[in-house]
Parts: structure tokens; sequence; C-alpha cells
């Protein structure tokens, strides 16, 4: 399936059914993109989702088949922090097993930061480089408070605070 | 004076603080500090609203967070998170989506009670209606059942 197809078929299951997330017209949808694309990560949360809200005429045990799709979204995304977040919520909340959603939301969280770790990086310097100074100077500074240890970080937001210097944004001490 | 303020904030936390579900709820929790009565200067949610929610007055609370933000005192986002919290309080376990009374820990005791009712139970160690593993699974479905409903980010 070309990735236009697929997420055609996506923007398809999502809006059927009135949109509502448990209807039974785009439950349909969702499970048959999912068999036909079963790495297809963005499909096997929103139908993870919908599973846990169907309509009574979607199926007596519609949470089983809910932890399968959630289960496969981590497995097939590498355990990625999106799908690992969605499986903690469903066991937390549907399966009631605290001991078991805390390491995925430990994991997730880690993920996450690194992600976000790198994200900020890379702004604060494509800030600079635009000279969009200010806002590398905001982005810097809170990348700072959360991420006091990374020398990645530390070392953009010293450039933006340089750059600001240079152009007479900030004080000379203040660097 | 000061005691009295203390107890009322830590209180108004403790309801507040049982749960930020969706994305929409970005509170601001430095801003729960008891500086002065009625106070919450800048864009801070004021000791006051959250006293006022703890103890169950939404409407008064709801009057504060629309005077508030209209005065310049509260942000949008802030009100808005505010105000979905005091809807999710009022709501029933019963009325939860059909689906999600299905699960197998599902409390229906508690159908009939609100989130703030069940909060206000397991705050006051009240046993009498549901155990405290029954009070913790309606209190977790209330909270969390809306973020299904939600965009994924």
């Amino acid at each position: 399936m070309s990735p236009e197809e697929l997420l055609a078929r996506l923007r398809a299951a999502r809006e059927a059914g009135g949109g509502k997330p448990g209807a039974l017209e785009r439950l349909r949808l969702h499970r048959e993109l999912a068999s036909a694309a079963p790495a297809f990560v963005p499909n096997l949360l929103e139908l993870g989702r919908g599973l846990q809200l169907a309509e009574p005429a979607a199926g007596e045990d519609t949470f089983t088949e809910a932890e399968a799709v959630l289960r496969q979204a981590v497995e097939v995304s590498e355990r990625s922090a999106r799908a690992l977040v969605e499986l903690a919520y469903f066991l937390h909340m549907v399966r009631d097993a605290p001991q078991e959603t805390e390491p995925l939301l430990e994991e997730a969280s880690g993920k996450a930061l690194r992600l976000l770790e790198d994200a900020w990086t890379g702004l604060v310097n494509v800030l600079v480089e635009q000279g969009k100074l200010q806002r590398a100077l905001e982005v810097g500074d809170r990348a700072r408070q959360l991420f006091p240890d990374s020398v990645r970080i530390a070392m953009a937001s010293e450039a933006a605070r340089s750059a600001a210097v240079r152009e007479g944004l900030l004080p000379p001490e203040s660097q | 004076m000061l005691p009295r303020r203390l107890v009322t904030s830590a209180l108004a936390l403790l309801v507040l603080l049982g749960g930020c579900t969706g994305a929409s709820e970005q509170l601001r929790w430095e801003g729960a500090e008891p500086v002065e009565e009625g106070g919450g200067g800048g864009d801070s949610v004021s000791p006051r609203i959250l006293a006022l929610i703890a103890r169950g007055q939404f409407a008064e609370a709801q009057v504060l967070i629309h005077e508030s933000v209209k005065g310049g005192l509260m942000s949008q986002a802030t009100a808005t998170g505010l105000l979905a919290r005091i809807q999710l309080l009022n709501t029933k376990l019963g009325e939860i989506p059909a689906r999600l009374q299905r699960v197998a820990s599902f409390p229906a005791v508690l159908k009939d009670y609100t989130l703030h009712q069940i909060l206000l139970f397991l705050e006051q160690r009240d046993y009498s209606v549901a155990t405290q593993a029954q009070l913790m699974t309606a209190k977790k479905l209330i909270e969390q059942s809306p973020r299904l409903m939600e965009k994924i980010p």
C-alpha cells in the first residue's frame, strides 16, 4: 500500500461513524486497515482507543482485542514512547495492573525526554542560525532548567547567548 | 488565619492533583502557594479558586475563574483547564462510556457518585459505601476516560 493510500484510509476511518471513537463503522475501517497494514502504528493506536469505547455491537470482549492491538503497536514501533504510553494507560485503567504499567511509563518518559533534548538542541541552533535570538534564548533557558547536565543543550544555549550579546540584546556580563 | 489558609490550599491541591488527564489541563501549581487572600497575581491559579473547587463550591469557582480571565489575572488556557476539571468533578461514575463500565474491576456500587464525592470519601478514609480499592478504581476511570476521546498527539 502506498503512503498516500495508508493516510487516506486512516482519514476515512477517523471520519466514519460521525467521528465517534467507538462507532461500529469507524471500528470496522480501522480494523480492516490494521489487518492490511499491521505495522502502521497511527492506525493501531486509534483502533486501540476506539476498542476501549466500542459500541456493544462491536463485540463481547473488545478489551482483549485492544490489548493485542496496543501490544502490536509497541512491538512494531520498536517501543516508541507514544505506543508505550497508550498500552500503559490501557493496562492501568482497564486491567487495573499498576505494577505492569509503571515500567512502561518509566521507559516512555525516558524516551520522550531524550527526544525533547534532541528537539530542543536542534531548535535552539536553528533559531540562532536564522537570527531569531529572543526565541532561541527562551527555549535555551527552558531547556537548561530541565536538562542541567546536558552538554548539547548547554552548548546550544551558550551559542544563543553569545549571539544575543553580539547583537546587543543582552549586556556583555550576562554571558 | 494563616494555618487555615494553608489547610484549605493543601486540601485544594489534594483534590485537584487527584489527576491531570487531558493535555488541556495545563495548570501551574506553583501559583497555588497561599500568597494573598483572593489573590493570585499574573498568570497563576488563585488559592481561593482552588479552595472553592476543593469544597465543591463549583458555581462560585466558575464565576471567579471568568472574572480572573476578564481581569487579565488568568490565562485562557488555565481557565479552560480548571473548568474541565470542574466538569470532571461533577461527572458520575455511571456517566462514563458504557464499554468502560464493563472493566473487570468496575465498582458498580459507586455509579451514582460524582468524582468529587469519591475524592471526599478517599480523603476522609470513609469506606462505608465502597472499599478503598473500589474508590480508587472509580477515580481512575472517571479521570482517565476523557483522554480516550481526545485526538492522539
